[in-house]
């Protein structure tokens, strides 16, 4: 059974950096498929408007993954 | 829909071609102190009142709710010696109809490049102008945003005093005669950025002089830091407000920035309505001015505009011939 939330994140992080949502999968980091810093703040920020949640500025010092931002939006769900 | 200015009686005679300006289109209320709570209808807010109060403690916030549960841009405007050319600024901008670009302002880094392309790439279709610091000078950058164009957003670093980029603009020199010439006023200039509303060891902030001077008719600016990720937000907010087609003014844009659609944790600017919340990272921002300054610009203004000489670094010189810009030896390479 697919991950709502898992996917949510796959499906931002593939419009926005134009990529393949078949070729993204939870270990999939943002840095090997060409995503910056920049771009991965404006996938946070809309991850956070499709989900309703808002990340606090030092929680994504440590997402690096698409695996790892998923788990957070969890987090902020509760 | 009317638009709501509190005001002292006797400042009443020199804001009169700005207020005669609305009347023609819209209502118009005139009052000693706003009321609470703001009446259902009312479109924009502007308080004009004693220049000691700064931004920050003038207004509570970019928009204040009204009774009917809208949110409603909020303007301040310091009742001092500039007055009269704030009136003259936003009268003339009130009529503007003609279509324009929108101005892309930013520092020279890494950071604001990419920042300026991913704001570029989210307002698409509407058409930009990338005046960006490593593109103009300081000098050319003031003479550019005299195009009479409806609005310009500067990304980078910010102070009370000024911007970061194009070797540090601040407020002084938006006040040089040498570089007012036929200036016409932008419709609204926002400074996404800290502080340039914060009058923090400055007599006025950054965006109370882009106004006074008669440069624009409204400036947004923050009172406080604004973080990376608050300032993403707030530029994504904006794009969607431009792109989407609802925002006429930039009071309109503001909304859009301080209020987005979908839950989101509860705000100190104001209780949610119709389903939509505010967005806290927009709490800081202020606009001094005009909410209602229209984004489009003066005729003419497009061509303007565009025959500013702003390339990229690397644009082959030849594509710039092409398109009729002088080649080296005409006055407008350099």
């Amino acid at each position: 059974m697919t991950d709502p939330v898992q996917a949510l994140v796959r499906r931002v992080v593939a419009d926005l950096a134009e990529l393949e949502e078949s070729d993204l999968g939870p270990e999939t980091a943002f840095r090997d498929v060409g995503i910056d810093s920049l771009l991965a703040m404006e996938i946070a920020v809309h991850v956070e408007n499709a989900a309703g949640v808002q990340f606090g500025e030092d929680d994504l010092k440590d997402v690096s993954t698409i695996g790892e931002l998923a788990a957070l939006t969890r987090h902020h769900l509760g | 829909m009317t638009l709501l200015v509190e005001a002292p009686r006797d400042s009443l005679g020199t804001l009169r071609p700005w207020l005669q300006a609305h009347a023609s289109r819209r209502p118009v209320e005139v009052r000693a102190q706003l009321p609470h709570p703001l009446p259902a209808g009312t479109r924009a807010v502007v308080r004009v009142g004693d220049p000691r109060f700064s931004p920050a403690r003038a207004l509570i916030g970019p928009v204040l709710v009204a009774e009917d549960g809208s949110y409603v841009p909020a303007g301040w405007v310091p009742d001092d010696e500039t007055l009269p050319t704030f009136a003259r600024t936003a009268a003339a901008v009130v009529g503007r109809a003609e279509p324009v670009p929108v101005a892309l302002l930013g520092q020279r880094s890494h950071r604001y490049a990419r920042l300026t392309e991913r704001l570029e790439a989210n307002l698409r279709p509407v058409p930009t102008l990338r005046w960006t610091a490593e593109r103009l000078t300081r000098e050319d950058l003031l003479a550019a945003l005299g195009s009479g164009l409806g609005l310009a957003v500067y990304l980078g670093h910010g102070r009370p005093t000024g911007w970061a980029a194009y070797r540090g603009l601040r407020a002084a020199h938006l006040t040089e005669p040498a570089h007012r010439g036929a200036a016409l006023p932008l419709g609204g200039l926002f400074s996404v950025t800290c502080w340039t509303a914060s009058r923090w060891r400055a007599r006025r902030s950054f965006a109370e002089v882009a106004v006074s001077s008669g440069r624009t008719a409204a400036a947004v600016g923050s009172v406080r830091p604004v973080e990376h990720l608050a300032s993403m937000r707030l530029v994504l907010a904006m794009a969607a407000a431009l792109r989407d087609g609802d925002a006429l003014t930039v009071g309109d844009v503001l909304v859009g920035m301080a209020v987005r659609p979908g839950a989101r944790p509860p705000s100190p600017l104001a209780p949610p309505a119709r389903g939509d919340s505010p967005q806290a990272d927009a709490a800081t921002l202020r606009l001094i001015g005009d909410p209602l300054a229209p984004l489009a610009g003066s005729a003419g203004a497009t061509a303007r505009a565009r025959a500013v000489f702003a390339p990229a670094p690397d644009h082959p010189l030849g594509e710039h011939q092409a398109a009729g810009v002088p080649s080296l030896g005409g006055t407008a390479l350099r």
